[in-house]
């Protein structure tokens, strides 16, 4: 395992891989927005084998990353209907079955957990997943758990008084369980916060907070993602990002950004001068691949303002919505981009 | 790349595939299919070629972690070892099928020959490809045995039974040789049913590999464990398969605990070696595996052994298949050691 952790420019996924069509109705599932209550219905394999359908898949998501020369490895997030509500939807407080609404990122109305009581972890919800990514990698891993600012913006709250207290109990429960994920075996454990860029004021108010509730006397290398919203469900792109200097205050060691995509002027990212840089460099916009070269500019963009010694070399988010082969042949042009730059600064 | 191992380890053929793909319980329950059986199939037609393509990758992968040398595509894409392609020829009547009794005594529908057996086109090529793309092991591949199929078929068209099974020899000789030239390191023949009926066997033998170059096998066996209990304690069929022209015979002998000395009739051929008993889940320790491998060496050098399950492993639960191919890797690991 050491011989990755001193690798320069380590490449990683954001968290999700494309899912497999026998698996998930991928076509269903990118006509409407990622769901926030559970959607069972996406599923494709009968309830009594989804089990054993999910893991096989998640060890075919494996193959690709290893095969493509990651060197952090993440489970494709193959089990998940979307990046949040597995987690969000397996909590205590949270009416699922008569779902409230709230506005998505886009400002559409999107069924989502009402909360008619306090919020709490009720038991693990990943640590199963993270075993079994240990089981069957030797490289180092990371799990990604939805961030505490971003579930309460996914949710109607019909319980809390004041919204900060809603989000510092989901805080509450992240922490439990990346607690649990370092305790299964996780290297880095990855908290998805895209509503911070989607709604920054109240990210000021409390999201910070409770973003360092969640990562509170946690062991281990964590980091935090934000980004536009998915590529594509979220077609425009600003040019910079809300909320991101604030970041420098949160206690993750690593914050992944997007910057293939947006073409972002890389000197923000001299306002984050301790953190480590999970660089997105893959455009998700466009399911044509990558050359590896292309990749390179993007990283070599990057180097003047963060030194390669803090840069993780990743897609600008995570790849579910990519056809697989696209996906696929994206994530080996970015270890083979990270190369070719690795082999300029050598 | 391990050419050179001693005693390499390798399937038979199949694997076991996974639920979520087939209907393991239905497949069971009846003969192997020798018409199709697209029923048993739990994906979609549309999306059925990504989950076998999966499906294989994951028998690929299952390999690899286990330890074996030669690498097989597991049979994920069959719903039998034989009617993938013996359903795939010209000359035969699929959608009449008639009735014959299997070799476990059970009435199976057949393809019914009703004109001159012909390859159209290649068969198994593709998944050759898919395999020699997928690893960077040695690779085997299988195909139906030419008699065996005539087995597996009721004739309609031919006068002379010899010469349906010499176009069906015609037919698998186009296959292999397509096979090697897409990258197969070994094929395979399987012929169960020159053991179930030794008398035809003998009278129509094994002509479907004249002219090939490349490594090849034959399979003989008493059946799945599955589907056939009983085992006799020896091949009725083995010393007229030294006059074959395959280079390697697989045989099992775990679950038969078959007197190895017959090994010695066989003193040209490579021995792919059943040490792994399919009767049962559960899984053998390294140490059985080894003493199987070693009640061989007696009869036949170690240069000459492939160590490999006693058959397919389609039929058993996936957890104790992996349990088991990993135990063979080890057992082979044990004896290597012993003899280096």
């Amino acid at each position: 395992m050491s011989y990755q952790a001193h690798t320069l420019l380590p490449t990683s996924l954001v968290g999700s891989y494309a899912q497999p069509e026998w698996l998930i109705d991928r076509k269903k599932l990118a006509g409407r927005f990622p769901p926030r209550v559970r959607a069972r219905e996406l599923w494709r394999v009968g309830r009594e084998f989804l089990e054993e359908a999910q893991n096989d898949a998640t060890l075919l998501a494996i193959r690709d990353q290893e095969r493509a020369g990651l060197d952090i490895i993440t489970d494709g997030e193959m089990r998940r209907e979307s990046y949040s509500n597995r987690f969000a939807t397996a909590l205590e407080g949270v009416d699922i079955d008569n779902p409230g609404m709230a506005l998505d990122r886009s400002g559409h109305p999107n069924p989502v957990p009402r909360v008619v009581g306090k919020i709490r972890r009720m038991h693990p919800v990943e640590v199963e997943d993270v075993k079994f990514l240990r089981a069957n990698t030797d490289r180092r891993i990371k799990m990604t758990v939805p961030g505490p600012f971003t579930m309460s913006q996914q949710a109607q709250n019909d319980f809390y008084d004041d919204e900060a207290e809603l989000a510092l109990d989901y805080a509450a429960a992240a922490n439990a369980e990346i607690k649990d994920l370092f305790a299964a075996g996780a290297d880095v454990v990855q908290l998805d916060e895209p509503y911070m860029q989607a709604r920054p004021e109240k990210a000021r108010k409390f999201g910070l907070q409770a973003l360092n509730r969640a990562l509170d006397g946690v062991k281990g290398e964590t980091a935090v993602h934000i980004c536009f919203g998915y590529a594509a469900i979220i077609h425009v792109r600003p040019s910079g990002y809300s909320f991101l200097p604030e970041l420098g205050g949160c206690t993750a060691h690593g914050i992944s950004i997007e910057t293939a995509q947006s073409k972002l002027d890389c000197s923000v990212l001299e306002k984050l001068p301790q953190k480590k840089i999970i660089l997105g460099v893959l455009d998700l916009s466009t399911p044509k691949v990558e050359t590896a070269e292309e990749v390179a500019a993007r990283i070599r963009r990057a180097l003047p303002h963060c030194p390669a010694e803090r840069i993780i070399v990743a897609p600008d988010c995570g790849l579910k919505y990519l056809p697989r082969a696209s996906a696929f042949g994206k994530i080996r042009a970015m270890a083979e981009g990270a190369e070719i730059v690795r082999r300029e600064l050598s």
